[in-house]
């Protein structure tokens, strides 16, 4: 402990120590410091160098501290081994094989599959323990299990192959579950649409995270960001309490800007052009004011065919593909925006891929983005006020 | 009260005091125990502003004294306390 507190009292700004640190050092002795005290001397150390040590001194120190903190992080996080296999699908309508893929994924990473793997092969031994299965299944869907389409090189277009990969702390772990899922979509589509084993799924070797120095450097650089901006508050209290204030402001004044909620809907059509039919339905006039009296939209507009024309929007999905169309309309009450897409969608009669969704945020406006520029403008402008304040010339008086 | 410059003050103008002395002190009088970092931080603060300043020989072991201004300073933050402490009793007595 008294090492440690030597080592506190080292952060001190050195003409400080010079001239208080023998007396901080006996004070220590006749207190018999502990951790108490070392955290206080951590502390005064810290505002002193805030107040007396150099900015650019104690903001490296903090960088130094965020560096310790990640590191501390980065060697306590367990690693994560991912084991992969490649897989192709052989030639044929690739809408239909893809639709097979598809159903053969929800099937084979439903709960029960998943939690039958879970048992088999002993995954999340720790997890268990605490967490409710339901829990884990979702968990080892959405993070652990990953399967992607490929791109053909240079074309750009679906190359008919895919990888299968899981992640797992344990690498013999990682490669049996892989194995096992390589199996079951070898095994679901063997009749259908079979598949070619193009790269069995292999033992990892090596970790594929953590990334340790990405840790350490995104430590280092908070680190470093917390000094500056620490010691900016201290010195020049104007520049924060002006992006604040602005930001405080600014939140309220969002609150008068009406929510509006999106809903999508996403069509299909293998022989028609979906957007082209969804084109035509919503720029049918006499329809559209039909569903603003249905649906009692734009009550105060007085040009609501246009308004509600300028709120719906059709777009294909997929780079040019003309098979599939997205559509969506924007409203301020989510369950209208749900209600009238569904009646446009009807009228459009094509495949519905993705019935139209019930919106549950608005996703305008983006408050936190509001709030943010408005901080980030009053630390701009707080900082040109300091900077006008400190060239101003004073006026001479008498 | 727990603004360290002002116990550190108060604790002075009883007679001069190294650092340990004065925690005593106050730990004492006030039931407060100032770490050593918080102290000196208080006594940095109040040897900058004149209100306290070393006496006798220079030890590891640094007794501060209280300065006439300090004394001053003293005078003027107990006689706002005492104004404050008084109004809210005279309150609470008529509540």
């Amino acid at each position: 402990m008294k090492l440690l507190i030597r080592c506190a009292a080292l952060l001190y700004p050195r003409a400080w120590r010079a001239r208080y640190g023998a007396e901080l050092e006996a004070l220590t002795e006749d207190v018999d410091a502990g951790w108490r005290e070392f955290v206080d001397i951590c502390k005064g150390a810290i505002k002193m160098q805030i107040l007396k040590g150099g900015a650019w001194r104690f903001a490296a120190a903090c960088g130094v501290a965020g560096v310790i903190v990640a590191g501390v992080i980065a060697l306590r996080a367990p690693n994560q081994y991912s084991s992969m296999a490649v897989l192709r699908m052989a030639p044929g309508d690739w809408d239909e094989r893809v639709d097979r893929l598809n159903q053969a994924e929800q099937d084979i990473l439903s709960r029960k599959s998943l939690a039958g793997m879970i048992q088999k092969h002993d995954l999340y031994p720790e997890e268990r323990k605490r967490l409710p299965l339901e829990d884990i299944v979702q968990d080892m869907r959405n993070r652990h299990v990953q399967i992607r389409m490929l791109n053909a090189p240079k074309t750009n277009a679906p190359a008919r192959a895919f990888t299968i990969s899981f992640e797992s702390d344990d690498p013999g772990k990682a490669l049996d579950v892989t194995k096992e899922l390589t199996g079951r979509f070898i095994a679901a589509m063997k009749d259908t649409a079979p598949l070619e084993l193009l790269d069995p799924a292999n033992r990892p070797l090596y970790a594929s995270r953590p990334n340790r120095l990405v840790m350490l450097t995104v430590g280092l650089v908070l680190g470093l960001l917390t000094g500056m901006v620490l010691v900016g508050i201290r010195r020049w209290p104007l520049v924060p309490l002006a992006g604040l204030g602005l930001a405080i402001l600014a939140l309220p004044a969002t609150y008068l800007i009406p929510d509006v909620y999106r809903s999508i809907a996403v069509l299909r059509s293998k022989t028609a052009d979906p957007g082209q039919a969804a084109r035509q339905v919503v720029s049918d006039r006499a329809y559209l004011q039909s569903l603003i009296l249905q649906f009692g939209l734009y009550p105060k507009e007085p040009n609501a065919v246009e308004q509600m024309q300028r709120s719906l929007n059709v777009r294909e999905v997929g780079a040019g593909n003309r098979k599939f169309c997205s559509v969506q309309f924007d409203y301020s009450d989510r369950y209208k925006a749900q209600g009238v897409l569904k009646e446009i969608v009807a009228r459009i009669g094509t495949e519905v891929l993705d019935p139209p969704s019930l919106p549950e945020q608005a996703f305008t406006p983006n408050r936190l983005a509001i709030v943010t520029t408005a901080l980030l403008a009053g630390l701009l402008a707080g900082t040109v006020a300091l900077a006008v304040r400190r060239h101003r010339t004073p006026v001479l008086v008498g | 009260m727990s603004d360290p410059t002002l116990l550190v003050l108060a604790s002075l103008a009883d007679g001069d005091k190294h650092g340990y002395a004065m925690m005593e002190d106050i730990q004492k009088f006030a039931n407060v125990r100032l770490g050593p970092g918080t102290l000196y931080g208080a006594i940095t603060r109040l040897e900058e502003r004149g209100w306290i300043r070393p006496t006798g020989a220079r030890d590891r072991r640094q007794p501060y004294t209280i300065t006439g201004a300090g004394r001053e300073y003293l005078e003027a933050q107990v006689a706002s306390l005492d104004q404050v402490l008084k109004t809210a009793q005279r309150r609470l007595k008529q509540a």
